[in-house]
Parts: structure tokens; sequence; C-alpha cells
């Protein structure tokens, strides 16, 4: 009788075990995709938590905040927390397949997209047509931020000494040494780069060129050697793909978007 | 190029004897082409150990581990004195016992109380003669076992067919526990197998899929897409499998379920058009796919798993040590997970695993 499974037997009630809350690691401060004091502790955040609880297997999930990438990096690969968000996925198809990252990690669908701006002194602006005209430039970007976008299968910035890269502390230092003239330029997602114009006073001074240096996209990941790696990692897919079906997806989007422009002009 | 890598930390355990073992924790500079997981898979044939290679030089590599500089010098972990807990048995060590071998009832009520755990056939990576501590989720049984009763109460025997275990350990006639066990819903299910077993916490979660072949997908949105198609079932009946709005996935009135084969066979099978997708689980479909060379002639429909199932351990409901048994073996199993050991087993085994893939 085709009453069991086919490699071990068919039974019972999900196990309690499998149905506790998940945790999930967030960057902190990084508004509007999480950040701690923001609504639904940022954009990520809300979509991450609603996608768990709206797939066909819907989970609990409980966010917990990081204290900075060692540490971090540190509990995600030895899964003392299942979940991490948000990170940029190297080229793990390509060039990085042997990167840590890409060893250690699954990454989930891409979550949202993120503009990368190269900000300049106003006035000191420069062509960007194409990574022709950034050879011979300084670039900074603070530490803990994936460089893949610098240098990975299209792109060799890095690797060809083709522009010197600076990656100091925190953003507040790359733009401190952009006003003096240290470096040329700071290569950030747009919403982190007009938050530090806002912050340290710079809207007149600063100004992100017009074309993009790269789009990356922020992804939720898991480490291989977590005992419900993929089948966690299929929960957010189906449940993000559900929510993009049924609009929720886009309202928050809009929603978080809307509140970092406010906030952001008042700060 | 003036790359930077930042380090994590550390974790121990238990990895193959390379010749570096013999100059631990001796330089070893970065060489064009390195990563910190090429450069573990290189020395110590396990690139998640790049952590360890991490933990000992994030100073100087700093808060990115993807970014290492050529030329810098790193210090390689020692192998012994990053070993956290003793080694598991291999499977060799791992007793079988035929049935004629196990203790009678008078020696039974003399000696130690034994508990009788019973697995079937090859299940990789899982149950796995040719794997370490006979595979992932052996290992870990042992381990549970270790903790909850003591390994010489302890007594493992295997099963030739998957189909005959539930039988062995229905009132306990052959053993007491039985591994492993898929556990999906059973909700609502108060008959057949869902009444006659209890179960442990889970140890591994995965899906179950349908594996097709690469030129012909299956497109897999519900049970409606399998209607005229013939599957194959590895060794037995099929586990019930519904859609999302609760349909049989394989329904035997619409669909042609080929069964009684192994693994293989119903690749075999795949690969010769006989059948248009093998229902199995995620790893063991992966692993037996490439074992046999149709790693690029099938795709398993991942974005469609025919189930979400956990690896269990169980014992008879019926059994009147039913609850002690599970209870103590829960609490082994809990404290596998507290100390770490869990952790460990599971990383060692899904590297290989991974690495493979």
């Amino acid at each position: 009788m085709r009453a069991v499974f086919f490699a071990a037997l068919a039974i019972v009630l999900v196990a309690p075990a499998a149905n506790a809350e998940t945790t999930i690691l967030a960057r902190p401060n990084y508004a509007p995709f999480t950040d701690q004091s923001w609504p639904q502790y940022g954009m990520i955040s809300e979509i991450v938590i609603k996608a768990l609880a709206q797939n066909p297997d819907p989970l609990e999930a409980a966010v917990r905040w990081g204290r900075d990438p060692i540490a971090d990096l540190k509990m995600l690969s030895e899964a003392d927390v299942d979940l991490g968000m948000a990170w940029f996925q190297p080229d793990c198809a390509g060039r990085g397949h042997d990167s840590p990252r890409c060893v250690q990690f699954h990454f989930s669908h891409p979550i949202a997209e993120v503009v990368i701006l190269l900000f300049v002194r106003a006035t000191d602006p420069f062509a960007h047509n194409s990574d022709s005209d950034l050879e011979g430039l300084t670039i900074c970007r603070p530490a803990g931020f994936a460089i893949d976008d610098l240098d990975g299968e299209n792109r060799r910035l890095l690797s060809t000494d083709k522009v010197t890269f600076i990656q100091p502390a925190d953003t507040a230092t790359c733009f401190d040494l952009l006003m003096q003239g240290s470096v040329d330029a700071v290569a950030v997602n747009e919403f982190l780069g007009v938050q530090h114009l806002f912050a340290q006073q710079l809207t007149e001074s600063v100004v992100p060129l017009p074309k993009a240096l790269s789009r990356q996209t922020l992804h939720l990941v898991i480490s291989k050697s977590h005992w419900r790696a993929t089948a966690l990692l299929y929960r957010f897919n189906a449940g993000l793909a559900l929510l993009r079906e049924t609009g929720q997806y886009a309202e928050i989007v809009d929603r978080h978007i809307a509140l970092f422009w406010d906030r952001v002009k008042t700060q | 190029m003036k790359t930077k890598m930042a380090c994590v930390f550390f974790c121990l355990w238990y990895w193959a004897p390379s010749a570096y073992a013999q100059n631990c924790e001796a330089p070893y500079a970065v060489a064009p082409g390195d990563s910190l997981s090429v450069i573990a898979a290189r020395f110590f044939k396990n690139a998640f150990l790049w952590t360890e290679i991490y933990a000992l030089n994030d100073a100087k590599i700093g808060p990115d581990p993807d970014r290492i500089e050529v030329g810098l010098v790193l210090r390689l972990p020692c192998q012994e004195s990053t070993r956290k807990t003793p080694p598991q048995d291999s499977a060799a060590d791992i007793e079988l016992l035929t049935p004629k071998d196990e203790p009678s009832g008078a020696d039974q009520a003399s000696a130690p109380r034994f508990v009788r755990m019973m697995t079937g056939p090859s299940l990789a990576p899982f149950v796995d003669a040719k794997r370490k501590g006979g595979g992932l989720i052996t290992e870990i049984i042992a381990a549970a076992s270790q903790v909850a009763w003591g390994q010489e109460k302890t007594l493992f025997a295997r099963q030739p067919q998957w189909n005959d275990l539930q039988e062995a350990v229905r009132n306990r006639a052959r053993a007491d526990v039985i591994f492993p066990v898929f556990v999906q819903n059973c909700e609502g299910k108060a008959s057949g197998n869902c009444a006659s077993l209890k179960v442990s916490d889970p140890m591994f979660e995965m899906l179950v899929l349908l594996f097709v072949r690469v030129q012909e997908p299956i497109p897999l949105e519900s049970a409606a897409d399998l209607v005229g198609r013939r599957v194959c079932a590895p060794d037995g009946p099929t586990i019930n499998l519904s859609d999302r709005d609760g349909n049989a996935w394989l329904d035997p009135e619409t669909v042609t379920v080929l069964s009684g084969h192994s693994v293989a066979e119903c690749f075999d099978l795949l690969s010769q058009g006989e059948v248009d997708g093998v229902v199995v689980n995620e790893f063991t479909g992966r692993l037996v796919a490439r074992a046999q060379g149709y790693r690029q002639g099938t795709v398993a429909l991942k974005q469609s798993p025919l189930a979400i199932v956990t690896l269990n351990a169980a014992v008879s409901a019926h059994s009147p040590d039913a609850e002690t048994i599970l209870a103590a073996f829960n609490s082994g199993l809990k404290t596998l997970r507290d100390t770490g050991q869990f952790q460990e087993i599971l990383t060692e085994h899904m590297t290989d695993v991974w690495a493979g893939f």
C-alpha cells in the first residue's frame, strides 16, 4: 500500500521544534532597510517577516540586531541565528564562486534593488560616462559593505589598480575625507548617501553624479550548514512571491520610501 | 590591488589529516586566486573551515572575509588544537546486529536495558555506511543516544528494505526506535501511520522535489500539472503529498507512479524517458544524479517542492516505553544542540554535500 514514504516512514504532526521562532540577524542603523528605530524595523524587516508569515508553511520570526560585521558573520556561519538580512550577493555564479560568502551561505531571491551612486564635491564634479572616467581616482566606501560591484564579472576597477579604494570604519568618515579632498567620491547606496548629506550638512557641498555606479540587490542569507537551510529559504522565497502577487510588496516599499524622504529632510 | 578581507570567528571540528597539519601555525602567504575558502579546501579538505582561518587572522584581514590581499601572510590553524568534541564512531564502529544476535529475553532481564535502533538501507547523505558516522542522521542519532542512555546500551541494526521498518518497531518486535522517519503534517489524520508512531524532535528539514529532464521541464504549479504523467517514487510506496489546495500530487487515478525501484534505478528510468519525473528528497536526489552522471541532464524543481519534511526518530505509539525513550532521546538531542556538537556534525557533513553540488 502506498502509505509510507519512499525512503522512510511518513507520519505525524510536524514536531513542535520545527515551528519554533525563527531568528533573523539584521544590520542596525541601515534605514530605510533595517533600523531598530524605524517602523516595523525597516522596509526589508517588514517584507521578510511578512513573507515568512504568509508562505504556505508560515513561521514566526524575531529580529535581532547585529553588533559588528565580524561577530555577526560568526553567528550566521555557526547557525547561532537562523537568517541574516539584508546582504548584497557576490557574483557566486562567476568570479566569486570561491569566496567565503558564496561557499558558506545560501542567498534568497532578491528582496529589493538598490542604486549605488557616486557622491562628489559640488565644486569638483567629474564626468562619469564609463568606467574609464574613474581611472586614477580615489573612491571611498565604509567597511562592512561588499565590493563586488567594483570588482566583479564585468568590472575590474580594484584588481587592476585602476582606482584607489579606501574603506574607513563608517560612512561619515568617507564624507569627511571627501570634503578634505582625500578622496574623489563616496560610493554608497542612494539612501545612505542622502542620509549623510543631511546629517552632516553637506546638501550644498556634495552632489550625486547622475549615472549610477551599479545596481545591487539585497537578499536574505542562511548558512548552508543550518539544519533547515533549504526549507527556510524556500518558505521565504514563496512568501516573497505571494507579497508581490497581492500588491503588499509594492505598498510596503512605497510606504517606507515615502517615510524616508520625509524624515531625511527634517533631521 | 589592495583588497582587504575580514575575518569572522572560529569553529572547532575535526577534519581529515593533511600534510599541513604537520606544520601547523606556520605562515602561509596568500597567492593569486586564493580565497579563505580555497585555502581551507586545499589544506583541510573542507572549504567551510575558512572560518577557522579567519578567526586566527581577523586582525590582519579586517571585517570582510571575502577580501584578502595577495601576499598577506596568514597563520593556519592547527588540526588538533581546534578539536572541541571527540570523534564520533565511524560507520565501521557502529555495531550492526542481525535479529538473531539481539539479547534474548532472559539476557535482557539480567543485563542493562538495551535500546535497539534500527534503520534502513542507504539514503545518502543521511544513512550511508560510506560516510563518517554512518551518515548525517546516523551520527546525530548515535551522539544523542550516547548522551541519553549511553553508547554501551545502544544497539544499531539495519533492515534491507525501508518498508520493513515500521513493522520492526510495531509492538517493539525487533526495534525500539527507527530512523529516519519523514515527518509531514498529519493534522486531522487519526488513522494509519499518523496514529501508529510517536516521533522525536526533528534533526533535519528539507524539501521533497520532482526531478525532471532538463530538456523537458514540467510546469509544476499544482497537482493538475502531473495528470497523465509517469513518475518514479523510489523504494516502495510514496509519501502522501498534497499541493497548496490539498489535492494529491500523486493521485493514482490520474498519475502513473512506478514504485519498487531504488533512487538510482529511478534516475535511469528518467534518463531513458521511461518516466517524466523522480520524486525524492533534494539531497539524495542530487547526490545520486551526480554519482550516475545525470547531474547536467536533470534538474530539481526546487521552486515547487512537493513537500517540506523533517527527519526524526520514531517509536511505536503503542509501546509502553515510548514516552520514556522519546524523552531521553530528545533530552540527548537538546544537549547536542546546546553544546554545539549538533552543529559540528551538521557542518562537517553538509560541507561535503554542498562541495559536490
